[in-house]
């Protein structure tokens, strides 16, 4: 056992890897053209990447950076110039959070002078990074001195203001840097002593762009080369700091060009300065959209690209290589028939020839259906026979089918007694394998709810297992792959367990054990926080609950479901915000064609739960059907204010899929009725 | 499987992983629980549900946590009341050279020794009280070293005015008074008459402790973590069973503890002196423990333990 082994799937955030992990770790998921064709590094047109927390920006964008750029070129054993006019770019990556620009602001100063102090301490910083990577791609030349000095000379007629040096050198130049943007520090975290003092000595832009142009001018095989800007974490950024990099988007020069990383809610505005007008997707820049892009990839692509993350991060460390195609053989997982034979056998097992739970409890309502006179054909003299139609001693899976069954014949109101002998003839072809039977038809559909309202009454968990499994439940989020897998990784190791060593095969415990953590942990941490997280997180329990209980109702009106639309033309703006709210915080998945509303023809907005957050509520990975929120649900769902009315609205939801009445009408009245006529007029209980 | 099963599940791992060095997995877990069979102490689940739920409360000092404790007990015990004095003789003066100065000559003329027998845990950690706090060999004798009429640490030549037994658990207070009783009247008959001589342990109950402090002639008497009666853990005060919610409820822990421990430690089926303690070292696990973490059973009942004792051999 390697017990005293690192797990190999920790260090899930990109932030956190040195830049050899970052190399060894990437997978290109781009495939044919690959990421160098979808971010395009050398195009010109600024591109904005959005991604969900955990989507692999930060880790795309350092893999576009300039230290992984050579590491790859001496991989690839070539010189850094080859390198560079082959790749057409050069990386410069800055973490938007590392500026902590909340500084930037209030401190009685007008929000004109933070704009300008802001714009120069960018002009500074940036200026800087630049000068550090030149620096490292002159050190390879072999006039560099004088390159060095003539780079410099150029730099310094970009300023206003020049600082003075004693000789024109980069160490002089960084200095000068250093030292300007030190006292632009101290004079921000100081402004509100009363004193504000910068003097900016460079205009907007300067740097920024003429530093890239006095690399190309020094060294001229930098010409056909263009300096990214790789920002990442833009959604550190208040909307006054963003509309800065909008406007240098706006304002962009040769050779330089943008790639700014964001978080699906961290965009706050398109605006620019100046004219105040705003950048537009497709005009000033392109966008893109990373989870959904991953996300629609075919699952086997996925699943050979997830194979790969896993067969490089086990080799890194330290595991016996392991080719990605013999990666899902490390995770026991049984087929749907061998599972229906596992439960079968459990059931059996556990309960012999007892009657199981789900006779026991048609029966409790099958006698309240004769009491409200709603289960046509059965009287209190011919329950127990039309039960022992529908048992099945020897297999408790075709027995749930049974009743399965019985229950959506019971919602049309036939004859139940005939119903049930129907059901019985159709148990019979199914059991010889006979085409066309009822049972088979239903199994196409609902097999998996079938399955997994059967684990339910036995009190067993349900099944999240199998590396596709996990696959499709990270959604186009790489972290919540590495999540599961390093949760798995640990229970198995605490089960006693050697993972992803020989022939083992994690056992079903250690994978149901990890994936419930992961998923805790998906709705526990990578969660808005405040106000706003609590909301989400409190819709979400109920429409979980909703979906939950519809799952295991009687008579589901959808098969595997874990979606739904809703309708937000009618329900309350607040609501309509929240679900927004909840999709760019990665906790729905949005599906991009909507659905069709059944009455009107209207497209409503369809979503589905996230699946890795299946398993708080025992639902299905695998999306097919979706319930349709009217506007006054969508409300009682994801509107607080209006959350009152979610019992209700629950309530009559399930009462349509629950037997006896299934929502009639007649069916309470004739209910009613009843219960008033438990006595003869005139007599009293006594 | 339940909520509370699952729920207790988790922490086992968690504490697996983070604080007991990965000594603990499920299989060895299981095997401990193997050993709640009897439906006579009630429901096999309830009994095994009530198992992991003390399991999951006891805390395990590896070696790495032990080491600090030596450092704290050296600092906050010996080096701070020390320098404390010094600096009241010299009237509260912040002069760290002098103060310094006295410090290495207060400490030149301190002996430590462990309590107990060279083979018994109160000396066992004498090597790593010396190494954490940079001692020197000769700062540590043994008993037999001080009553000597001359030599470097004679108590008759005024070599020595402070001896500090160490030890690293004082349950009942039982041996710390039984080992020192005649030696502290032989140091005190030998040495000067400012002789100071202090009891320091890593942990204690608060009842071992006063027991020692009635019971023993030291002047001082210390513990870095002392365990007050909350930390029985099957008093009406535990501190472990305030926020439990039934099926787990302290009556039925206690009845479960009392079934199985007679059998294994039949005077004292909560532990040594009625200790009913849930704390073991990684060199030991005190037998003021509940038995039915520690120990190996009898002859005739065998019992896997979750975290082992090494008992004393006994020459019978």
């Amino acid at each position: 056992m390697r017990e005293n082994t690192r797990n190999p799937f920790d260090g899930v955030k990109a932030n956190d890897l040195s830049d050899r992990q970052i190399q060894d770790y990437w997978v290109d998921f781009y495939g044919i053209p690959g990421v160098f064709g979808r971010i395009k590094p050398s195009s010109p047109t600024p591109i904005v990447i959005y991604g969900g927390k955990g989507s692999g920006k930060t880790h795309l964008m350092r893999y576009l950076s300039f230290p992984i750029q050579r590491m790859r070129l001496t991989a690839e054993a070539m010189s850094l110039q080859a390198g560079l006019v082959r790749d057409q770019y050069l990386g410069l990556f800055v973490r938007a959070g590392g500026l902590n620009a909340a500084r930037f602001s209030g401190k009685s100063q007008s929000v004109e002078r933070w704009r300008e102090v802001f714009a120069y301490h960018m002009e500074l910083w940036l200026g800087r990074v630049v000068l550090q990577t030149f620096r490292e791609v002159l050190t390879a030349e072999t006039n560099a001195v004088d390159s060095e000095r003539a780079f410099v000379r150029l730099a310094l007629d970009l300023f206003d203001e020049a600082p003075e040096l004693d000789a024109p050198t980069f160490d002089n130049l960084e200095r000068a840097l250093s030292r300007l943007l030190k006292e632009c520090d101290l004079a921000i975290n100081n402004a509100a002593q009363g004193r504000f003092d910068v003097r900016i000595t460079v205009s907007r832009g300067a740097l920024i762009f003429g530093l890239p142009r006095a690399a190309r001018t020094v060294l001229s095989y930098l010409n056909d080369v263009r300096f990214i800007y790789l920002i990442d974490e833009l959604e550190n950024f208040g909307p006054e700091h963003q509309k800065y990099i909008h406007t240098l988007i706006r304002e962009r020069e040769e050779p330089v060009s943008f790639r700014i990383g964001v978080r699906l809610y961290g965009m706050r505005t398109h605006e620019t300065f100046g004219s105040g007008e705003e950048n537009r997707a497709g005009s000033e820049f392109e966008v893109v959209h990373l989870d959904q892009e991953i996300r629609s990839m075919p699952l086997t692509r996925l699943k050979d690209i997830a194979a790969s993350l896993v067969s490089k991060r086990l080799e890194e460390t330290g595991f016996v290589r392991v080719s990605p195609g013999n990666i899902a053989a490390f995770f026991e997982d049984p087929s749907e028939k061998e599972l229906i034979d596992a439960t079968n056998q459990s059931v059996l097992e556990k309960d012999g020839q007892r009657e199981r739970y789900w006779l026991r409890h048609l029966r409790d309502q099958l006698r309240v259906g004769v009491l409200r006179r709603s289960a046509p054909g059965v009287d209190a003299d011919n329950i127990e026979s039309l039960l022992s139609i529908l048992q099945v001693p020897d297999d408790p899976f075709l027995e749930k089918v049974n009743v399965f069954l019985f229950y959506r014949k019971w919602n049309e109101q036939i004859d139940l007694v005939a119903a049930a002998e129907q059901i019985r003839e159709s148990c019979l072809e199914y059991s010889a394998s006979k085409k066309g039977s009822q049972h088979e038809k239903l199994l196409r559909h609902f097999r998996a709810d079938i399955v997994a309202q059967m684990l339910r009454d036995e009190k067993q968990p349900q099944r999240y297992i199998g590396f596709e499994t996990y696959v499709r439940m990270a959604a186009g989020l790489p972290r919540c792959l590495l999540s599961i897998l390093s949760n798995i990784y640990s229970w198995a190791l605490f089960f006693g367990e050697s993972p992803f060593e020989g022939i083992h095969r994690i056992s079903i415990r250690a994978q149901q054990e990890g994936v419930d953590q992961a998923s805790d942990w998906f709705f526990e941490d990578a969660r808005a926080p405040g106000k706003e997280g609590a909301l989400i997180r409190k819709a979400m329990t109920r429409i979980g609950e909703v979906l939950r209980e519809i799952r295991f109702s009687d008579k589901p009106s959808e098969c595997s479901i874990s979606s739904f639309s809703a309708d937000i033309t009618t329900s309350t703006e607040a609501a309509a915000n929240l679900l927004k709210r909840a999709e760019l915080w990665s906790m729905l998945v949005r599906t991009e064609a909507g659905q069709h509303d059944r009455n009107t023809g209207r497209v409503d907005e369809k979503y589905q739960i996230h699946p890795l957050l299946a398993p708080r509520w025992d639902l299905p990975t695998v999306s097919r059907g979706a319930l349709a929120l009217s506007g006054t649900e969508t409300s009682a769902l994801f509107d607080d204010a209006h959350s009152a009315g979610f019992v209700e609205m629950k309530a009559k939801r399930l009462e349509r899929m629950t037997a006896p009445s299934f929502g009639r009408k007649a069916a309470r009245k004739a209910a009613r009725e009843s219960a008033r006529q438990k006595r003869l007029p005139g007599f009293s209980d006594d | 499987m339940s909520d509370l099963r699952r729920s207790l599940e988790v922490k086992l791992k968690a504490l697996n992983e983070l604080l007991w060095d990965k000594r603990l997995n499920w299989p060895r877990i299981e095997t401990w629980l193997e050993n709640f069979v009897d439906p006579s102490a009630g429901e096999i689940e309830l009994q095994r549900l009530h198992g992991m739920y003390l399991l999951s409360h006891f805390t395990f000092f590896d070696s790495r946590l032990m080491r600090a404790l030596l450092r704290s007990l050296y600092r906050d015990l010996f080096k701070y009341p020390c320098v404390a004095a010094i600096r009241k003789q010299r009237g509260d003066s912040l002069d760290a050279v002098a103060i310094e100065a006295d410090f290495r000559t207060a400490l030149a003329k301190t002996r430590f020794i462990g309590i107990g027998n060279p083979s018994e845990s109160g000396t066992h950690i004498l090597y790593y009280f010396r190494q954490e706090n940079r001692l020197k060999t000769e700062d540590f004798v043994h008993s037999h070293d001080l009553c000597t009429a001359a030599g470097p640490h004679s108590l008759q030549a005024g070599r020595v005015d402070t001896i500090v037994f160490l030890d690293d658990f004082c349950g009942s207070g039982t041996q710390a008074k039984r080992y020192a009783s005649q030696l502290l009247k032989d140091f005190r008959r030998l040495g000067p008459e400012n002789l100071q001589i202090h009891y320091y342990v890593l942990f204690a109950t608060s009842k071992g402790l006063q027991s020692v402090r009635k019971g023993a002639a030291f002047d001082r008497v210390g513990a870095v973590c002392e365990l007050d009666a909350s930390f029985k853990c099957l008093s009406p005060r535990s501190r472990y069973f305030r926020d439990s919610n039934p099926p787990i409820t302290r009556e039925f822990a206690a009845q479960l503890c009392d079934f199985y421990g007679s059998g294994l430690y039949r005077q004292n089926p909560r532990g040594f002196g009625n200790g009913q303690l849930l704390v073991g070292f990684e060199h030991n696990v005190p037998n003021n423990s509940l038995p039915i973490i520690w120990s190996q059973g009898t002859a005739s009942r065998r019992w896997s333990p979750a975290f082992r004792r090494f008992q004393k051999g006994r020459n019978w």
